[in-house]
């Protein structure tokens, strides 16, 4: 028998009391092995929110650049044009379908509509958000 | 045949640091989880700490994880766990509970919450999907094992949330009342931003629940019902038959 100390873990009487390592607790929101998809929804929601969010504060900034003229906008608008631009956008859109569509799933399942369903409506979200981003994709790339 | 397994243990002793121990077990593939513990326990090291009764899922008292998921060690097989031939097992106790030693945890906060919902110890169980309802009366299919609290991303950083069994609980005593006040007064402890409004609807705890529970199914249920007598109540409509709303309590389709 080996045995092998956990560096994380101090001398406690409790050491998995509830609520005593609250980092290891949040980083299990994000965790993704071992779970079942409802999880992965779960998980999916929470990552695209928080892009979603750092998103709208940088398109914040990016508008700023029209308090500096015409020239600073014209300047923009040719950096957006570029390559990693579009991919950005191809992601930010599978973000928002993404997002956007489980968010309709977990209102309706979460005000007890369609409860027993809700596997199946995981699957048709995925399913239709699939089809719009390859849409949206080909849309960006080729506009 | 045998497999040759290594297989980690989380060693939670007081007042000592957390270490996993490693063991190798020679078992057949075939054979449970639990069967792995015993043998390390008989064979290895009389000091690990675990808990199990009938060895067939029915006393939920063996609950650990293992490779990541919450199981049943009595009913789980090795093969289905460690998939492979000197594979590895890695087994720990439930999350989101103290824990009291090695593979063991406290079940109190568990316990306190079924007390609180009035749950009863026996009573009618839920139709088994497929089965009509008038053919069974058996224990309650809840067998307190605590694997949906530990799933549940939400008692894991949430003390004041009731959790997935609690809310399961609440849901079997308002629908084994006919006393509408008691129903009513049910309904109240669980529309609360800790009770049913707090899920994150992840269905972790439906997944693995051993016995067909489906607490998450409960749970949305419990907020249909809330909903629609918030709806009456803004209505001027008299409540009378808020408890079951022609509520169907098959377990949510996996």
């Amino acid at each position: 028998m080996a045995s092998t100390q956990h560096p994380s873990n101090s001398s406690k009487a409790y050491p998995g009391h509830v609520g005593s390592r609250p980092r290891q607790q949040m980083l299990r929101w994000v965790d993704p092995r071992h779970k079942s998809a409802g999880y992965l929804g779960f998980i999916f929601n929470r990552v695209a929110g928080i892009g979603l969010v750092l998103y709208l504060y940088m398109h914040l900034i990016v508008l700023s650049t029209l308090t500096r003229g015409p020239e600073a906008w014209d300047g923009f608008v040719a950096f957006a044009k570029s390559p990693l631009i579009l991919a950005m956008d191809i992601v930010l859109l599978a973000g928002l379908l993404g997002h956007g569509l489980n968010g309709l799933r977990v209102a309706l399942v979460g005000s007890g509509i369609a409860v027993k369903q809700q596997r199946t409506l995981l699957n048709g979200v995925l399913v239709l958000a699939g089809v719009l981003l390859l849409i949206g994709g080909a849309l960006i790339l080729v506009l | 045949m045998s497999w040759t397994i290594n297989v980690t243990i989380e060693r939670h002793i007081v007042a000592r640091p957390v270490t996993t121990d490693r063991y190798t077990v020679e078992i057949e593939p075939h054979r449970n989880i639990l069967d792995v513990i015993e043998k390390i326990w008989a064979e290895q090291d009389r000091t690990l700490t675990f808990r199990h009764g009938c060895h067939h899922a029915s006393c939920g008292s063996c609950a650990i994880v293992a490779n990541g998921r919450e199981v049943l060690p009595c009913i789980v097989h090795v093969e289905d766990t460690v998939k492979k031939d000197g594979g590895t097992l890695a087994l720990g106790p439930l999350r989101n509970f103290p824990v009291i030693a090695d593979l063991v945890v406290d079940m109190e906060p568990l316990f306190a919450v079924m007390e609180k919902a009035g749950m009863p110890i026996v009573g009618p169980a839920d139709p088994l999907p497929g089965q009509p309802e008038d053919d069974y009366n058996a224990f309650e299919n809840c067998i307190e094992c605590g694997i949906c609290m530990s799933a549940c991303p939400v008692v894991a950083t949430d003390s004041e949330y009731m959790g997935p069994a609690g809310l399961a609980a609440v849901y079997q005593s308002i629908n084994h009342t006919a006393d509408a006040s008691e129903r009513s007064r049910l309904l109240d402890m669980v529309d609360t931003p800790s009770g049913i409004w707090r899920c994150h609807v992840a269905y972790e705890c439906s997944e693995l629940c051993p016995s067909n529970v489906d607490p998450a199914g409960k749970i949305m249920t419990l907020r249909r019902m809330a909903t629609f007598r918030r709806i009456r109540r803004l209505l001027g409509i008299k409540e009378k038959k808020e408890a079951t709303h022609g509520i169907d309590t098959t377990p949510v389709k996996q």
